[in-house]
């Protein structure tokens, strides 16, 4: 008997939505009950690499754009659009990719949109503004692969339901105010906000609702204030060097990482202070600035009265126990700390940590009467005997630790 | 505890939290509290065993997550306080043990989808068309046929036709 003869309509779309919409709308020669169903699709998902076999790129581009508005004309006009993914990745290939497709799509109220593209070179991005007025759309995904980082210019924005935005490598700045108008009114329910691999050029993040933001692995050619009252999560992780962020109102945050790099002519640090109310910090120093200019910081903090657990990255045995015994008096609640070392480099001095100089740190400052959880991560290379030192000096002055997990 | 009655009569008992895993369950729950014997008219006891196995599987990795994020903190009420990696492994656990679940042959699938549609499990309901959808996958318009056993009921000239009409869909 055939399968789907009396399976529920919603159940046949439904399984058509797992499919790339060219192998959904091929289903419709497979029987007369197949023959509109991909027209009822909530979902459409268009991806380049289903026309690449071809030899010729032009050849796959006019098929490809060719089947997206064919989709598009032909589909059924009343079923609202739910998701629409649009993937046209061809690296190190130049073309002009016209947008005036998004125009159908914004007419369809779409709830999620994502678009992502990979080009040679792409200088500016002429996406439509009618898709940066969709009234119900929730999630935006704009993700550029280019050799450069286009800007986006929309004349206006307007996305009273937009949610979640995800932006990776494009050029922000303060002239083209994207950031701006995201973080406006005009966005009146934005929770969270994703920069990967972007190029920023803003003087300020500033946002009343954001509740998330996450910077991963951008390059920035100035400061940048983060002014979010509402903030809950931070997350800036980046190798390259950083022209560094400054934190305002920001004391809802909860959870913070901050994995950085700075440039040289940074000045003094303000972040510490601003992360008062955190119950879990993890900090990477990927540089010597960003360590020298956090034990600056730290001194300016007076408590870290919720902080649960603190993570170091890269944490360096002979020079930032200094670091560590600062966390701990500042910290009355912490629970667990976990440690994770970096690799020996060349030049480092041979004796690490000796028993001396452990005893002459602030001793005091590691008398902390909740920490139970010690984690230290080393790598292969580190001797045992550094770690075995630091794990007595540490069960000598805190006599709480339950826990010590060493890997 | 809760008892769940098969088509064919068998019986299950079951906690609550694992039966409210279905939404048709959740809101009879809601609108009688004091029930406590739900007979299921359309589901056999196979296909309900095997829907109660993935409830289960379920509920007990959503509460062991809870645990987990109460143990880090005990404020914890925002998502954000469970650390990351706890939980990317527990969901890449979870979605080998879901991979592994729902290889079975197409009548079992077949039967599972129209439970879950019924029942209303929304997880299950998408793990079972998207299992559908997988076999569909990369197969040709003759392969899907031969799988499904789908009647061509084209006749060729129709089917010309159908090509014809919209080439943009066939390039």
């Amino acid at each position: 008997m055939d399968w789907f003869c009396s399976l529920p309509d919603g159940i046949l779309t439904c399984i058509l939505s797992f499919l790339s919409t060219k192998e959904a709308v091929q289903t419709c020669i497979l029987s007369k009950k197949w023959r509109h169903a991909w027209a009822f699709l909530p979902v459409l998902k268009f991806d380049i690499t289903d026309w690449l076999d071809e030899e010729n790129l032009r050849e796959c581009e006019l098929k490809f754009k060719n089947f997206l508005y064919g989709v598009l004309e032909n589909r059924e006009p009343t079923v609202q659009l739910d998701m629409f993914e649009y993937e046209n990745y061809i690296p190190d290939y130049d073309s002009e990719i016209s947008f005036e497709f998004l125009d159908s799509v914004a007419l369809l109220e779409p709830r999620v949109v994502s678009v992502d593209i990979g080009r040679g070179r792409v200088n500016q991005l002429d996406l439509p503004d009618s898709i940066f007025s969709c009234t119900r759309l929730e999630n935006l995904d704009l993700c550029i692969f280019t050799e450069n980082f286009p800007v986006i210019r929309p004349e206006s924005v307007h996305l009273p339901s937009l949610k979640n935005v995800d932006l990776t490598g494009i050029a922000l700045t303060d002239d083209d105010r994207f950031i701006q108008n995201l973080c406006s009114s005009e966005c009146p329910v934005l929770e969270t906000m994703v920069l990967e691999l972007c190029d920023l050029d803003i003087s300020e993040i500033s946002s009343r609702v954001l509740k998330e933001l996450t910077i991963y692995d951008c390059s920035q050619s100035r400061l940048t204030r983060i002014s979010c009252p509402c903030l809950s999560s931070l997350i800036i992780e980046s190798y390259e060097k950083m022209a560094g962020f400054e934190l305002k109102n920001t004391t809802s945050l909860e959870y913070a990482k901050i994995c950085l790099d700075l440039d040289k002519k940074h000045g003094d640090l303000y972040l510490l202070s601003s992360l008062s109310n955190v119950s879990h910090l993890s900090l990477g120093l990927w540089g010597p600035q960003f360590k020298v200019k956090l034990e600056k910081d730290i001194l300016k903090c007076r408590t870290f009265r919720n902080l649960q657990t603190l993570e170091i990255y890269y944490w360096d045995l002979s020079y930032d126990i200094d670091l560590v015994a600062c966390f701990l008096e500042h910290s009355p609640f912490l629970e667990e700390l976990t440690l994770l070392l970096r690799e020996p480099k060349e030049g480092d001095p041979k004796e690490e940590l000796s028993q001396d100089e452990l005893r002459n740190r602030r001793n005091v400052l590691f008398q902390r009467e909740r920490l139970k959880t010690v984690r230290i991560v080393k790598p292969i290379q580190r001797p045992d005997m550094v770690v075995d030192q630091l794990i007595n000096y540490l069960r000598t002055h805190i006599k709480t630790i339950e826990e010590e997990i060493i890997s | 505890m809760i008892t769940l009655t098969s088509s064919d009569g068998v019986q299950f008992d079951v906690r609550e939290a694992v039966a409210k895993e279905s939404q048709i369950i959740r809101d009879m729950i809601q609108d009688d509290c004091v029930i406590t014997n739900i007979p299921l008219a359309n589901v056999n006891h196979k296909i309900l065993s095997i829907v109660l196995e993935y409830c289960q599987m379920h509920v007990d990795k959503t509460e062991m997550e809870v645990n987990a994020s109460k143990h880090q903190t005990t404020t914890g009420e925002g998502s954000s306080s469970v650390p990351v990696a706890l939980k990317v492994s527990s969901n890449k656990n979870l979605n080998d043990w879901d991979k592994e679940f729902i290889n079975v042959d197409l009548d079992t699938l077949y039967d599972l989808i129209l439970a879950a549609n019924y029942l209303n499990i929304s997880g299950l309901l998408n793990l079972t068309t998207q299992a559908a959808a997988d076999i569909i996958k990369g197969k040709t318009t003759e392969e899907i046929r031969a799988t499904f056993n789908i009647k061509n009921d084209f006749t060729p000239e129709e089917e010309a036709a159908i090509r014809k009409e919209n080439p943009w869909a066939f390039e």
